[in-house]
C-alpha cells in the first residue's frame, strides 16, 4: 500500500460504523470514526482526511446541513464526499448531487465489497485530479 | 195627400217632382225635415236629394222608372239634407196623373226612419243575443215560473240539464227539479220567498234530474215584477257546476299537493342552502362575463372578503393567484376566464392569495354552467389544502424516515454477515457457511420489502419519477428473460420468448419501471409453477395498436374469484399462499402502479388449454405521452417532489 488515504466515517448507527470501520481498515484504510456532525466538524479542524463517508440522518445536525457546510467552504471540491444513506428519494440524491456530494449509495443496496471500490475510486480520481506538490 | 198632411206626423214630409224629376212642390214638412227652404229648392232635380254613391248608382233615375212603371213604389235609402247630413229614409213614390191618365209628376212621401232603423237593429241583435242566450245556450237551464211557482217557459238548458222535455215540464211545480228532502225541508219555498223579499236569490246544491240522479247546481233565482211592480212570476237560472265543484275540488287538492311540493322545495332549498354554507369548500358562482353571482360563507372566510364585497365583482379582482413558484398568474389564464372560453371543466392546484389578507394553498376545480351548449356562467370549489399538504409532507417524512430506520439494523446485518462470510475473522465450515447464506438471503429478502414499501409508497404519495427513453422492446424483454434464467434453470423451468421479427417495436417508456414489471411477471411465472416450469413469453400489437406482452406459465393458475383482486395490496391468492409462503403481496400491484403511472394496463387470465395464468401487459404504442391525464401526473410528480426537498428531520429515535 503505497499511502495510506484517511477516511473520515460520519454514522451514528454503532454496528453499522463498526462493520465499516472493520471493512476500511481491512482494505488498509486509516479510518476515523465521528458519531455525529459535532466530532466530524472537530476532526475536520485538526485533519483533513482524504474522503469522507458520510451519513445523512444523524441526531443533532443531520448530513445535509454538513454537506452544505462543506460545500459553502469549498471543501466539497477538494475533498470527495460519499453520501452513505439509506435515505434514498431522488429529492435527496439531487439535493446532495447539487451540494457537491462525489457519490450517493443506498447502504442496505450494497455489499462492503462494492462501497470499498467506490471509495477506492474516487480516492484515484482524486489523485489523478489533484495538483502536484 | 190631404190626408197625409193631416197625419202630421214629426218624421214624415213630402214634396211633388215633375216626370223629369224637377221639384215642384216643397211641403213645410219637407223644409223641417231636409233642410231646404222652399225658395231655395223650387225647380232644382231631386237629385241633390241623393248620396253621391247613390248618384253613381243612377238611384234617383231608377226610382223615376220606377214610378212610371207602378202606382206606388218604395225604396228604402239615405236622404241628403241641405247641410250634407244624411238619413236612413223610406222613400214611397206615388204616380200623380192627370183625368186623362197621362202621368204628371210624383208625389214623394219620405219619412226619416233613421232612429227607428237604429233601435231596431239594436234590438234584434240583443233579442237575437238573448234568444241565443236563453234558448241555445245548454250550460245553462232558464226557467219562468208563475207567481206560484209553475214552470212557464223553458230553454233547451232544461232538456240538457235535467233530461226533461216540455211537456213533461210545463205547467209543473219547480219543486220537481229538487231532491225531495230539500222540498220537505222547506227549502224550496224558502228559495221563492228570499227572491220575494230581496228580488234575488242564490243557492248552491244538489238539484234532481228526470232519471233521479243528482248532480251540484248553482241557481239562481229572480223575481220578475211588471211596470207596476206587481209580482209575475220568477227566472231561475240553474248552472250544473258538478264539474266546475269537482276541478275546485281538484283544484284545492292540487293547490295542497303544490303548497306541499313547495314547502318540500323550500326545505331542500334551505338544505341546499345549508349544505352550500356548511361544506368545507368554498363556492363562487359567476355569470358568463366572471362575474360573482354567489358565494358561500367558506368562500368568503377563506378570501378574506364579505358577500357585498364580492358580489357584482370580477372573481379576478378577488382573488389573485399564484402558482407553485410564487409567480403570480395572469388574470386571463387563470381558471375561471379560461373555463369561461373553452367551455371545459379544469382543476388546478395553485396557490390562491386573497385581497391581500389571505395567503394559502388551494386546490380549485372551475365547472362551466352550459345551457344550449353556450357557457353562461361557471362554478367554482375551492378547497384550502395548507393541512393536506402538511399531511402529505408528514407522511413522506415519515416514509422515508421509517424506511431509513428499517433499513439501518438490515445494513447492519448484511455487514456482519459479509464480515463473516469474508472469511477474515476466521475460515468457517460449510454448514455454517449454509446457515450465513440462509441469514443473508432472508436479510436481502427484507431489505427488498422495505424498497418495495417505500416504492408503493412514493407511487401513491405521486413522487416517484418517471424518467422516459427509448426502449427496444424486443432487446429489453430478451435482457429481462436473461436475468431470470437463473432462477427457471434452477427449479429446470424454461423460457420462451415469442415474437414477429419484422417488428421493431421501440416506444417511450421507462425501462427501470418497466424492468420491474417484467421481472415480477417472470418470477412469478417461475416460482407459482413446478419444477420444469414452461414460461411463454410473446410480444405483439393488437388491433387498437396496442403493445402486448403477454407472460403465460403451466403453473397453478390463479382462481377465478382472485382474478382482479391479486392487483391489490398485500393481496394473495389462497393457493399462492400454499405454494409460497414468503410471497409480500405487493408485486402486482407495485406492476399495475408502474404501468397505470407508465399509459398501459395489466391483466389476468386463465391460460388457454391448459392450467397455469397468463399476464397481459399493454402498452400504448406510442408511449406514454399520448396520454394526457398522465403527463399531467407526471408533471404534477416533479413539482411536488421538488416541493418535498425540505429537511426538518426528526432526530433518529
Amino acid at each position: 500500500m503505497p499511502q495510506k488515504y484517511k477516511i473520515l466515517l460520519v454514522e451514528d448507527d454503532e454496528f453499522v460504523s463498526k462493520a465499516y470501520r472493520y471493512f476500511l481498515m481491512q482494505a488498509g484504510y486509516k479510518v476515523f470514526m465521528a458519531r455525529n456532525v459535532r466530532e466530524a466538524r472537530e476532526f475536520m479542524r485538526k485533519e483533513s482526511p482524504d474522503i469522507v463517508l458520510l451519513d445523512l440522518i444523524m441526531p443533532g445536525c443531520n448530513g445535509f446541513e454538513f454537506l452544505e457546510e462543506l460545500h459553502d467552504n469549498g471543501i466539497t471540491e477538494k475533498i470527495p464526499i460519499m453520501i452513505i444513506s439509506n435515505l434514498g428519494q431522488e429529492a435527496d440524491i439531487a439535493e446532495c448531487t447539487r451540494l457537491g456530494a462525489a457519490d450517493y449509495l443506498v447502504k442496505s443496496n450494497f455489499f462492503m465489497k462494492e462501497i470499498i471500490e467506490k471509495v477506492r475510486f474516487h480516492l484515484e480520481r482524486k489523485q489523478s485530479t489533484a495538483p502536484v506538490h | 195627400m190631404i190626408d197625409l198632411v193631416k197625419l202630421s206626423i214629426k218624421d214624415i214630409c213630402f214634396f211633388v217632382i215633375d216626370r223629369k224629376g224637377y221639384i215642384t212642390n216643397w211641403d213645410d214638412s219637407a223644409a223641417k225635415i231636409i233642410g231646404y227652404a222652399r225658395s231655395d229648392i223650387i225647380g232644382k232635380h231631386f237629385s241633390v236629394l241623393f248620396t253621391s254613391d247613390d248618384l253613381r248608382k243612377k238611384v234617383p233615375e231608377k226610382e223615376i222608372k220606377e214610378a212610371f212603371a207602378n202606382v206606388l213604389s218604395t225604396r228604402e235609402r239615405q236622404c241628403v239634407r241641405m247641410d250634407s247630413s244624411h238619413f236612413m229614409a223610406l222613400c214611397i213614390t206615388h204616380v200623380i196623373k192627370d183625368e186623362n191618365g197621362k202621368v204628371t209628376g210624383f208625389m214623394k212621401v219620405v219619412r226619416d226612419i233613421n232612429e227607428q232603423k237604429l233601435t231596431f237593429d239594436a234590438l234584434h241583435k240583443s233579442e237575437e243575443q238573448f234568444r241565443m242566450l236563453v234558448e241555445d245556450i245548454r250550460d245553462y237551464a232558464v226557467i219562468m215560473l208563475d207567481v206560484r211557482g209553475y214552470i212557464t217557459t223553458w230553454n233547451k238548458g232544461v232538456e240538457y240539464i235535467f233530461g226533461y222535455s216540455q211537456a213533461d215540464i210545463l205547467g209543473k211545480s219547480f219543486k220537481m227539479l229538487h231532491p225531495k228532502e230539500y222540498v220537505d225541508k222547506g227549502e224550496s219555498d224558502r228559495e221563492l220567498k228570499e227572491a220575494l223579499v230581496n228580488s234575488r236569490a242564490e243557492r248552491e246544491g244538489w238539484r234532481l234530474r228526470a232519471d233521479g240522479s243528482l248532480f251540484w247546481a248553482n241557481e239562481i233565482v229572480n223575481a220578475v215584477r211588471n211596470k207596476q211592480k206587481r209580482l209575475i212570476g220568477f227566472v231561475k237560472i240553474i248552472k250544473d257546476t258538478t264539474e266546475a265543484k269537482k276541478s275546485r275540488e281538484m283544484l284545492k287538492k292540487y293547490t295542497r299537493d303544490l303548497e306541499l311540493t313547495q314547502k318540500t322545495l323550500e326545505m331542500e332549498n334551505a338544505e341546499d342552502e345549508a349544505l352550500l354554507e356548511s361544506i368545507g369548500e368554498g363556492v363562487v358562482a359567476t355569470n358568463a362575463d366572471a362575474i360573482v353571482v354567489l358565494i358561500n360563507k367558506q368562500a368568503q372566510m377563506m378570501l378574506g372578503v364579505t358577500e357585498e364585497e364580492a358580489l357584482g365583482k370580477t372573481c379576478t379582482d378577488i382573488w389573485t393567484v399564484y402558482d407553485n413558484k410564487g409567480d403570480r398568474i395572469p388574470s386571463h389564464s387563470c381558471l375561471v376566464p379560461t373555463v369561461l372560453r373553452s367551455g371545459k371543466r379544469l382543476v388546478n392546484s395553485n396557490y390562491y392569495f386573497a385581497s391581500g389578507r389571505k395567503y394559502f394553498p388551494a386546490a380549485a376545480t372551475t365547472t362551466p354552467i352550459i345551457l344550449d351548449g353556450a357557457t353562461i356562467g361557471t362554478v367554482t370549489v375551492i378547497r384550502d389544502v395548507t393541512k393536506e399538504k402538511e399531511i402529505e409532507r408528514a407522511k413522506s417524512e415519515f416514509v422515508s424516515l421509517a424506511s431509513h430506520q428499517l433499513r439501518t439494523p438490515l445494513t447492519a446485518i448484511k455487514l456482519f454477515v459479509e464480515m463473516l462470510m469474508s472469511g477474515s475473522m476466521g475460515n468457517l465450515g460449510g454448514e455454517q457457511m449454509d446457515v450465513l447464506n440462509n441469514i443473508e438471503q432472508s436479510n436481502e429478502k427484507m431489505i427488498q420489502l422495505v424498497d418495495n414499501l417505500l416504492n408503493v409508497s412514493r407511487i401513491e404519495t405521486g413522487k416517484m419519477k418517471i424518467k422516459l427513453s427509448t426502449t427496444n422492446l424486443h432487446e429489453f424483454i430478451k435482457n429481462c428473460i436473461k436475468e431470470a434464467i437463473p432462477l427457471a434453470a434452477a427449479s429446470k423451468g424454461k423460457i420462451l420468448f415469442k415474437y414477429k421479427k419484422s417488428d421493431h417495436l421501440t416506444i417511450e417508456t421507462d425501462p427501470n419501471l418497466m424492468r420491474q414489471v417484467m421481472n415480477n411477471l417472470l418470477m412469478n411465472a417461475i416460482q407459482y409453477s413446478p419444477k420444469h416450469a414452461k414460461v411463454w413469453v410473446t410480444l405483439d400489437t393488437n388491433k387498437d395498436g396496442e403493445i402486448i406482452i403477454n407472460v403465460t406459465d403451466n403453473g397453478i393458475g390463479i382462481p377465478r374469484e382472485s382474478r382482479e383482486k391479486i392487483f391489490e395490496r398485500f393481496y394473495r391468492a389462497d393457493n399462492a399462499l400454499k405454494t409460497k409462503t414468503d410471497g409480500t403481496g405487493l408485486g402486482l400491484y407495485m406492476c399495475k402502479l408502474f404501468l397505470e403511472a407508465l399509459g398501459g394496463k395489466i391483466w389476468c387470465e386463465p391460460r388457454k388449454g391448459g392450467h397455469g395464468a397468463s399476464f397481459y401487459v399493454a402498452l400504448n404504442s406510442k408511449g406514454r405521452e399520448s396520454r394526457d391525464d398522465n403527463k399531467t401526473t407526471a408533471k404534477k410528480n416533479n413539482i411536488t417532489s421538488l416541493q418535498a426537498n425540505k429537511y426538518n428531520y426528526a432526530p433518529k429515535i
